[in-house]
């Protein structure tokens, strides 16, 4: 039996080559780089770097798994409901300890969708028999627009390849007939290296599967003692896979309270209405044309995995009409149509202009279900359309216009060249590399919020961040409360740094006992008073912190003379005080009123101290009015 | 704070139910709660329903 496999067995795996060659040879890095370089376009691949180097790294200085002080410090910060990736992190350690994380990363980013398309050709071969069929079936799902996106940024949901398996599973289970403890057993090892590459897929892989069960039960009442004769090796293996991350979910029950600090809100990443019919950038044809249009959508173009174009959507729509009657048409339609729909989020968006409910808006506030955004529903979406399509290509009759007109449809979801490539450098500063800073020291890198996890990875993990780390959404507490925090870390904050009372920074700095400051920052920045790297540059010399070494690339400060510590009350006071960007706002709204109480005067020649003195009495502005000159019109 | 979407599918709902009840629909609670959930969708749904099902009447 197995011996008459085999020859299926090497079709298979040549298979799983051609789709890793495809990937590697469609993303591969076409220059070479002497500085550490990663595939991504933004800085969230950086985390994943750090969160596989942490995995080695703890274990060799035996350190917590889900606790860090090196970011956030000296308060630290819990890492169980952050894109830990701790499958891919324990799978990996070996490799990251030989090639490092960021070798490791690529690798893993560019098998990605390889390993998609292969899992999606499995169990579309296994239920069409097909070879040319299940091969489109996996290229449509491994490079949809759902994987197209997320392979630009994030490594966690793009790493899905358990997802297909499982429904492969499911589907050799019925058809042949396996016994509960062999589908439980691989179910439970694919759900449980799911759940540490990203919880949120595993959490909606589990509801897509309730919801596909009722689905199958509903439209199909044939099938219905097939799915009874499943579901007993379906809940073994969900079972076996929560028995097997309880570790990992106990300290995500511990820490509870951080599920809203950093997961982003369901209602910013939401399916735009127009998002299943208008490119993105990331699409070859009309992508650019559109961009105005698709700027306007939530979330960002990383997340916009709707996009199925007009041709398509009009094509399955065709199909799923034509074949209602049908099971293998109808179930797939079904479940895509549900996963388009809960994709929409809470609310329903044409542009980003909120006009509906949708259906996930009774779902959008619940625990753990709040912790899933809606927009990478249309995972589940993609899998259904490539079963959908590899069933109709594998019917009988003739089949080559089918693969034609399948062929027109597909050009339209072809990734642009300008978007695919995205290939970025991580230039860390000198000064964090060779030595200078004294092991364990605890510096605060401005104005970087993004990159800093990156530099502390290249740095061998020397020295930690006080009151800094990005490794998930959310602003970090306590820090955030101070009125200053923002202001010193984002750039659209820039304009409110000579705000900043120096002795609040002195004072903020000196709680949370920093030795260092690095300033990144080349001459030229440093040269232009209106650069964040001068301003703030300016501000630490104020708070009485002086540069000890310039670079070209950053600044190193240290204080002065000793730091005196705050005492509560001080804290507390500054706390209290109001952020740069509201006063600057608060000042802005009463020079308007000012303004406006004096241009009315002038046009009716009536007395404006009379009006101001009544604004002053009653508005209790925070400016004296007499700071304000001028008229507004 | 309910945002103005929440309040036209309130509203909607509410307006449907009751006319849903008047005309002698099936299911006016059905209606309401999809009305609810899914406006855009539901609404003319419904609205398609309601003049296949009766002669045209006022909706209010």
């Amino acid at each position: 039996m197995f011996l008459n496999k085999i020859p299926q067995i090497v079709k298979h795996n040549f298979i799983l080559l051609a789709f890793m060659a495809a990937g590697y040879f469609f993303y591969a890095n076409p220059e070479q780089n002497s500085v550490p370089t990663y595939f991504g376009t933004s800085s969230d691949p950086l985390g994943f770097i750090w969160f596989l180097n942490w995995r080695l790294f703890a274990a060799q200085h035996h350190l917590p798994f889900f606790y860090t002080y090196f970011a956030d410090a000296p308060v630290g910060t819990d890492l169980a409901w952050t894109t830990n990736i701790l499958s891919l992190g324990l799978l990996t350690a070996p490799l990251v300890a030989k090639l490092g994380a960021f070798a490791v990363y690529n690798s893993l980013m560019l098998a990605a969708p390889g390993l998609a398309c292969w899992g999606t050709y499995l169990a579309g071969f296994e239920l069409t028999e097909d070879y040319p069929a299940a091969l489109v079936a996996g290229l449509v799902f491994g490079f949809s627009s759902y994987m197209l996106g997320q392979l630009l940024d994030h490594l966690n949901l793009c790493f899905i390849f358990a997802v297909p398996f499982c429904l492969w599973a499911c589907i050799a289970a019925a058809k042949h007939g396996w016994s509960k403890w062999r589908l439980g057993a691989l179910l439970g090892g694919a759900l449980a290296f799911q759940f540490g590459v990203s919880q949120e897929i595993f959490a909606s892989l589990v509801m897509f599967a309730a919801l596909a069960v009722v689905a199958v039960h509903v439209l199909h009442p044939a099938w219905r003692p097939a799915l009874w004769r499943l579901l007993p090796g379906m809940g073994l293996g969900l079972g076996l896979s929560l028995v097997l991350i309880s570790p990992v979910i106990w300290e995500m029950l511990h820490w509870y309270g951080d599920a809203g600090r950093n997961v982003a809100a369901a209602k910013n990443y939401s399916t735009d209405l127009l998002g299943f019919i208008i490119p993105t950038p990331i699409d070859w044809l009309g992508g650019n044309l559109f961009e105005k249009a698709t700027i306007l959508f939530e979330g960002n173009y990383s997340e916009e995995g709707a996009y199925i174009g007009l041709p398509l959507l009009l094509l399955l729509a065709r199909l799923v009409w034509q074949h209602r009657s049908n099971p293998r048409f109808a179930i797939p339609g079904v479940i895509a149509l549900l996963a388009a729909i809960l994709s929409l989020g809470p609310y329903a968006h044409v542009l980003g202009l909120e006009i509906s409910t949708a259906p996930w808006i009774l779902a959008f506030k619940l625990p753990f279900l709040k912790s899933m955004l809606p927009m990478r529903f249309m995972l589940y979406a993609w899998l259904a359309i490539a079963m959908l399509l590899a069933t109709w290509l594998a019917a009988p009759g003739k089949k080559y216009q089918r693969y034609a007109v399948l062929a027109f449809c597909l050009l339209f979801l072809a990734p642009s060249r300008l978007y695919d490539r995205n290939w970025t450098q991580l230039a860390t500063p000198t000064m964090l590399t060779d030595g200078t800073l004294p092991l364990d020291s605890r510096i605060l890198i401005l104005p970087e919020y993004f990159n800093e996890m990156g530099y502390q990875y290249e740095s061998s993990m020397k020295f930690s961040f006080a009151a800094q780390g990005y490794l998930s959404g959310g602003l970090p507490e306590p820090f955030a409360e101070w009125p200053l925090y923002r202001t010193i870390f984002r750039q659209e904050y820039q304009p409110f740094i000579p705000m900043i009372d120096p002795h609040m920074l002195a004072a903020f700095l000196a709680t949370y006992q920093v030795q260092y400051v690095v300033l990144t920052g080349d001459a030229n920045e440093f040269l232009d008073a209106h650069t964040q790297s001068a301003e703030l540059a300016l501000l630490l010399q104020q708070a009485g912190w002086g540069a000890v070494r310039i670079d070209s690339d950053a600044r190193l400060y240290c204080p002065a003379k000793p730091q005196a510590v705050p005492d509560g009350a001080q804290i507390a006071a500054y706390l209290h005080e109001q952020r740069p960007e509201n006063h600057a706002r608060e000042i802005d709204y009463e020079t308007y009123w000012v303004k406006a109480i004096r241009s009315l005067a002038s046009l009716t020649g009536l007395n404006a101290q009379i009006f101001l003195n009544f604004y002053v009495a009653y508005a209790h502005p925070p400016l004296p009015v007499d700071a304000i000159a001028g008229e507004l019109w | 704070m309910v945002s103005n979407t929440v309040w036209l599918a309130l509203v909607s709902a509410g307006v449907v139910y009751r006319d849903a009840t008047r005309q002698r629909l099936p299911r006016p609670l059905a209606w309401a709660g999809a009305v609810l959930i899914f406006w855009i969708v539901a609404l003319p749904c419904y609205l398609w329903q309601r003049h296949r099902h009766k002669p045209p009447a006022r909706l209010l």
